[in-house]
């Protein structure tokens, strides 16, 4: 293993840092709004709620980088005890922590009597990603809306 | 998270270049063995790993580009494409491509070249019979832009017999962290051949408790396939730390009914079966009762899968320098304890000079590696060289098993590159010459190590013409490096060879004869604390030996003393210690002879060699050492003990002082000079000889010893 000198690691790690800000934003808000946007990226996570129900709609790529967001996001879903939906209509890329996710937010509401649904249909890369995994009948048997 | 992101393509750069050298490896024996099946799947999978693995971590370029490649040797592997020298030589091009688009981005990597690449591509795809591109469900070739690489399935299947494979993968708690996404490995793991694949969420916790940057799935998967255990590993291969994963054939039905209860109604298909939430839940709860019958403890089902780990080689350097003050420390510990008349603490002192030099080496044996890395690497460059000069050379390796402390090993590339060099260039003749002289038209370059006492030697020979000893002497008096008329010794005509400047080649090629690269070899030898041995023998060949130290930080040394001061002589030479009496040197009539069990045995009074001017005691001790040149015995007044010697490097003005190997801080403090056993009997043996036929004037050599050196250079002023 070479040795690799401090500024260089230092470099490296900087601009992957870099590049994971601009790939990863995640993004929240509240009014339904367009929401904070990086330049040029579309991703973002937004709840919006409604009288009935809350909506959480997905965009461009959930995955690890947006895990934490998205956890919170469900988890004040689930507490308002209003019927929670996840849209994912906008979606680019689900990954692993992204399913889990919404398959633990899915068991929690249900044990607290919430009904929780999942719109939309992801795009073909996804879907095809989730098949390999054994994932998506984990997300799309749950479809009732 | 950026940084473990960072650390992992780290870790993915570091596998690649180890794979990269394999793949290497194995392109140049197939060249020579080219109906090998083994080396063409050896090959393959390289290629494979590289392509998949490269997708994975974001080098998307390297995958789609490596996948051209894998193709061809698909071709080659079900018999439609013919090895050839093009063949081989576009694919290492490719290779250097690969290699720089790795590096891509490190500090003082070689550029990538797209257009490079695009023309290796046009001439592979000749080479395959397909001038034109691709037919359709192939990507196109030249995809520099290359954003999807890797996605296509298929290519993998083997045609051999199929097998199936129960396969349980788990990741761990770090696995998404470390950048690593498992869809995309079981994406990969489908293109071995067709898969049937149940996910877990047996493991997810309520949304509360989850860490959201975990994966808490699993997965059971079977596949059926041609491929071996190898190759459904390597899909894991940059994974395999952090996950937890069974591969078992699943030979008998009970078996596989074992690892996977639900599966005897799973059809195997290239796609996932669609089973229920229900069926999953089933698979879930079968995986609870497996890990319960374990008791909970993850199992790796091979011994090829041992707890080894990479270290980075800062850290290991500092471990061992912290080792070394460790054992100076202890050294004064035993002297202070030594002194005072304590049991308790000489109990604990001892307790700890134990553990000490326990620890001491299990750290240099961490360090210590196999020279077979180095090695390899050099059947490109003479691969390449033999091309380039129009030659038929083979390179054979022996003792590249031979380990050796990696700080020797990290510099050993640099002379042996240059020895290789010299001896393709000048050593070996051109194809007509060796017909005429009646030797095989495929010249031998052979590369061997082997251990000798506390030292390695590294051989470079090959069965070229020979060194001429007189035009190098005509050369040398040329250059005004020794005088005219001088009388050298064979080793002292080759040690010219490592001058600066020096070159008998009369013309400059671009592969050597610039009168650099043999300077090199000294200087880093020098540097190793190492020496060079040459011989040759007109029209048979040239061997280089290089003896370097088998480390460079600490030793075990016996601490003996002339007078006032201190010596430290490698334990590992010394064969025994005997006494030495008047009586003794009266019976051998003043000769420096000792008679050890019937065996005549030379002797050198290091007193009289270092010219310490204090009275000798009445009985003195011979150390017998083993050295190359013979046994030879160093007299010195009295034997202290064995020390744990941790080497400090001498300064730079003593650079040349050869017979000092470097020196060590004893436990009082003071200095203690570490002798070199073995240049001491050369350097001993050569002013024996030197006094009985008279120094050549003004011959002052480098590579001699300093004391003639000096001794040369009062004589001219």
């Amino acid at each position: 293993m070479p040795v690799i000198s401090e500024p260089v690691l230092q470099e490296s790690v900087d601009r992957c840092a870099h590049e994971l800000y601009l790939a990863w934003p995640s993004v929240r808000c509240n009014d339904g709004a367009a929401g904070n946007r990086l330049q040029g990226t579309e991703v973002g996570i937004t709840l919006k709620q409604s009288k009935k129900s809350t909506v959480i709609r997905l965009e461009g790529a959930t995955d690890i980088a947006a895990a934490a967001e998205f956890k919170k996001l469900l988890l004040e879903a689930c507490g308002t005890g209003k019927n929670v939906r996840v849209a994912l209509d906008g979606a680019t890329d689900l990954d692993v922590t992204a399913v889990q996710l919404i398959w633990a937010a899915k068991r929690s509401a249900e044990e607290s009597g919430v009904a929780f649904t999942i719109s939309g249909a992801v795009p073909e890369s996804v879907s095809s990603a989730l098949t390999y995994g054994g994932l998506q009948q984990f997300l799309f048997p749950l479809d009732a809306s | 998270m950026a940084s473990k992101a960072d650390q992992f393509k780290i870790a993915f750069r570091e596998e690649g270049r180890e794979v990269l050298v394999d793949l290497e490896s194995a392109l140049l024996e197939l060249n020579v063995n080219r109906g090998d099946p083994d080396l063409v799947a050896r090959v393959f999978r390289a290629l494979h790993t590289i392509k998949g693995s490269g997708a994975m971590f974001g080098f998307e370029n390297l995958a789609a580009f490596t996948h051209n490649l894998e193709n061809a040797f698909d071709e080659v592997r079900n018999g439609r494409l013919e090895i050839s020298s093009e063949l081989i030589d576009l694919t290492l091009s490719a290779l250097d491509q690969i290699r720089a688009m790795l590096e891509e981005g490190e500090a003082g990597a070689p550029q990538a070249d797209p257009s490079a690449r695009a023309e290796i591509l046009a001439k592979l795809r000749h080479l395959m019979g397909k001038p034109e591109d691709p037919p359709a469900g192939k990507k196109p070739a030249a995809s520099n832009t290359g954003t999807e690489a890797c996605c296509e399935v298929g290519t993998g299947v083997d045609s051999g017999p199929m097998r199936e494979w129960s396969i349980h993968f788990a990741p761990g708690a770090e696995f998404m962290l470390n950048g690593a996404n498992p869809l995309l490995l079981l994406r990969e793991l489908g293109q071995l051949g067709g898969l049937s694949v149940r996910a877990s969420m047996a493991a997810v916790p309520p949304l509360r408790e989850l860490d959201p940057e975990r994966c808490y799935v699993s997965w059971e998967m079977v596949l059926a396939t041609a491929a071996d255990r190898d190759a459904i590993r390597d899909v894991f291969i940059f994974v395999e730390d952090c996950c937890d994963l069974t591969i078992e054939e699943a030979a008998s039905p009970a078996s596989t009914a074992d690892t996977i209860p639900a599966r005897g109604q799973a059809s195997i298909a290239a796609q996932t079966d669609s089973a229920a939430a229900s069926a999953a839940d089933l698979t879930a709860r079968a995986l609870e009762d497996k890990r319960a019958t374990f008791g909970g403890r993850r199992h790796y089902d091979a011994p090829d899968n041992a707890s080894s780990l990479r270290v980075p080689a800062a850290k290991l350097d500092h471990f061992v320098n912290l080792v070394g003050e460790l054992v100076t420390v202890q050294a004064r510990l035993s002297e202070i304890a030594a002194q005072r008349d304590d049991l308790e603490v000489a109990a604990v002192s001892e307790e700890i000079e134990r553990l000490t030099s326990s620890l001491r080496e299990n750290s240099m044996n961490i360090r210590m590696m196999p020279i077979r890395a180095t090695f390899e690497k050099f059947r490109r460059l003479v691969h390449d060289l033999a091309r380039d000069l129009g030659k038929s050379v083979e390179l054979t390796i022996e003792g590249a098993d031979t380990e050796l402390d990696k700080t020797v090993i990290d510099q050993l590339g640099d002379p042996l590159m240059h020895l290789i060099r010299n001896s393709m260039d000048h050593g070996i003749e051109p194809p007509d010459l060796r017909a005429a002289r009646g030797k095989r038209s495929t010249a031998t370059i052979h590369l061997s190590a082997r251990h000798s006492g506390a030292s390695v030697l590294i051989g470079v020979s090959d069965d070229g013409g020979g060194i001429n000893a007189e035009a190098v002497q005509k050369r040398a008096v040329e250059q005004g490096l020794v005088v005219a008329g001088a009388q050298l010794t064979e080793s002292e005509t080759f040690a010219l060879l490592f001058q600066p400047g020096f070159s008998t080649a009369r013309q400059i090629t671009d592969i050597s004869g610039r009168g650099v690269g043999m300077d090199v070899v000294r200087q880093r030898v020098d540097s190793l604390r190492g020496s060079i041995e040459v011989t040759s023998e007109p029209g048979v060949g040239t061997r280089v030996t290089l003896r370097l130290p088998l480390t460079l930080a600490i030793i075990d040394g016996l601490l003996v003393s002339i007078g006032e001061a201190c010596f430290v002589l490698p334990l590992a030479n010394i064969l025994e210690c005997i006494e030495l009496t008047r009586a003794d040197i009266e019976r051998a009539n003043g000769k420096h002879m000792a008679n050890v069990r019937g065996e005549i045995v030379p002797y050198i009074r290091l007193r009289e060699h270092f010219n310490i001017r204090t009275p000798r005691p009445e009985i003195e001790q011979i150390m017998v050492v083993q050295t190359e040149q013979g046994r030879y015995g160093f007299v010195v007044d009295q034997v202290l003990g064995n020390c744990q010697t941790v080497i400090k490097n001498l300064g730079r003005f003593y650079r040349h002082v050869q017979v000092v190997s470097g020196a060590t801080i004893l436990g009082n403090g003071t200095v203690a000079l570490i002798l070199d056993p073995e240049r001491l009997a050369q350097d001993a043996v050569r002013a024996i000889s030197h006094s009985a036929r008279g120094r050549p004037a003004g011959a002052a050599l480098r590579a001699g010893s300093s004391r003639e050196a000096k001794v040369s250079a009062q004589e001219v002023s």
